[in-house]
């Protein structure tokens, strides 16, 4: 088991389960109890449109993401509070045209677009250094402004009306809380590609709640179920030759129902 | 205004899309008055609570909440929202619930200060005990309770309260009350509810909303009005306590 972290790849993999289980433990708990996992998988597949543009404009596609992801963020946020649509209209419209949007992108760029597959469904077996950079320096964002704003988050997830009336600017914070899904989800695209991010913002904070009625602690154990599964996932793709990014969502999926199974026998 | 109105709707009139809610509401809630608002679901009576709150901007009209705009008078008020208001499910233990009633702003940490606020809130309504209680894991009645806690921690010069009444049985009721009756001395109760069954004796005054408000200072005057709103009559509707309803306050 040493040997195989003798290679850079596979040490780049656990660096990056790490990273990502910051981003999907944190942001993930947020996701799961606002009950905006619709929202997230809009924007998770809007990213497509920004891995496109980096491709046409021939720079780093996880870069271009980032912009990319903030702007749908903000339009999700706001479109449906300004026209009268309902959100989830809103959503569907979003998430179909920053894919469509991808796929022009990609054919109106020159050549082959080479890893395409592994931005859709995820390569953690073939994550570069420099990506490891990036996905560093947005769980740090992630991180400060969760500090920083957590009680609010927490407030306005539980009774967004009541944060209002005690002077919560919920309508800012909110809008905030969907960038930070949108920097989680350039951080774990490299993982499981932007079609199966949904399932790391939501499968290791649902088990997590499980077994917890603290958001704290709920954090804390998503991010190490995040870890421990990613890590886990990424040792069976390998040992196997699977999919990496679809091996560890089956994991996550395993296990989701072997706890919900389990919580179930305990009396409430 | 005169200085012992707390509250004032001068004309207010809200629509929702092209729907109207509220029509030519006027209204002034007086310096420790226990009012309770009456009127069938879908008569407008939430949407009142949030025009008082500044949650709802009326298309016509004025609001004057403590001599002020709504945004700036609900530092004033404890607000107690209907239980569906919240996700039961949220991982939130009972005190902390209440402590977020003691939010003064951004970056800035709950004190001290403010737990002891938080628990003797709790003390208050009777539910200190149940502190690290996950909320779903209690009753109607406690849930109601400890949202009460939570407007009180606010030190609130006026308590709104929207179907405190909803999943509580005449038991409960009655204890309730004798709650509220209490919170009386220190501060202004204004109460919505669909069930009429409430206007117990604790009650000053009572108002009908049906999209119109009729105005009422006492319990008699209203009655009238009740049986049109509700058509039918209201020893019906009030099933179980007419005496209540019947009762005529002193001050009417």
């Amino acid at each position: 088991m040493v040997d195989i972290l003798q290679f850079e790849f596979m040490r780049n993999a656990l660096w990056a389960a790490l990273l990502v289980s910051i981003a999907c433990g944190i942001v993930g708990t947020y996701v799961v109890v606002k009950r905006i996992v619709f929202i997230s998988g809009g924007i998770s597949h809007s990213a497509f449109g920004g891995i496109g543009l980096g491709y046409l404009l021939g720079i780093n596609p996880i870069l271009a993401a980032i912009p990319f992801t903030l702007l749908s963020a903000l339009i999700m946020g706001t479109i449906a509070k300004k026209i009268k649509i309902s959100e989830d209209t809103a959503i569907g419209i979003l998430w179909t045209v920053g894919m469509a949007l991808g796929i022009i992108f990609i054919n109106l760029s020159p050549g082959y677009a080479p890893d395409l597959f592994s931005y859709l469904f995820g390569s953690i077996l073939t994550v570069p250094a420099s990506d490891l950079i990036v996905m560093a320096g947005l769980d740090a964002v992630i991180i400060f402004f969760v500090a920083v704003f957590f009680k609010e988050f927490s407030a306005m997830s539980f009774d967004e009306e009541y944060s209002t009336i005690i002077g919560i600017p919920t309508h800012v914070l909110y809008i905030l809380l969907l960038c930070l899904v949108a920097l989680s989800v350039v951080v774990l695209i490299r993982v499981v590609g932007v079609i199966l991010v949904i399932a790391l913002l939501t499968i290791p904070a649902a088990i997590s709640r499980f077994f917890t009625d603290n958001i704290r602690n709920m954090i804390i154990l998503s991010i190490i179920l995040g870890g421990v599964l990613t890590t886990g996932g990424i040792l069976l793709s390998y040992m196997f030759n699977l999919a990496s990014g679809a091996t560890i969502i089956l994991l996550l999926g395993a296990v989701f129902i072997i706890a919900s199974l389990f919580k179930r026998r305990k009396p409430a | 205004m005169n200085g012992d109105d707390i509250v004032s709707l001068k004309n207010v009139r809200v629509y929702f899309e092209d729907v109207l809610i509220l029509e030519d509401i006027t209204l002034s809630i007086f310096r420790n008055e226990f009012l309770a608002v009456v009127g069938p679901n879908g008569a407008g009576k939430t949407t009142l609570l949030k025009v008082m709150l500044g949650l709802i901007k009326p298309d016509t009209g004025e609001v004057r909440v403590f001599e002020t705009t709504p945004e700036e008078g609900r530092k004033y008020i404890g607000y107690v929202p209907q239980l569906t208001s919240f996700d039961p499910e949220f991982p939130i233990n009972v005190f902390d619930v209440v402590l977020m009633g003691r939010y003064r702003g951004l970056f800035k940490k709950y004190s001290a200060q403010d737990r002891k606020a938080a628990e003797s809130a709790l003390e208050t309504v009777g539910m200190l005990e149940y502190g690290d209680r996950q909320i779903s894991k209690l009753s109607g009645g406690q849930q109601q309770r400890v949202l009460i806690a939570r407007a009180l921690t606010r030190e609130p010069r006026l308590l709104l309260l929207d179907e405190p009444t909803a999943g509580i049985d005449i038991k409960m009721e009655q204890s309730f009350y004798e709650m509220l009756s209490e919170l009386k001395k220190k501060m202004t109760i204004v109460l919505v509810t669909h069930d009429t069954g409430v206007i117990s004796t604790y009650v000053d005054n009572v108002a009908c909303l049906n999209r119109r408000l009729y105005y009422h200072d006492s319990k008699e005057g209203s009655l009238e009005k009740m049986e049109e709103l509700y058509q039918c009559p209201v020893e019906l509707v009030a099933h179980g306590h007419p005496h209540r309803v019947l009762r005529t306050h002193e001050d009417g």
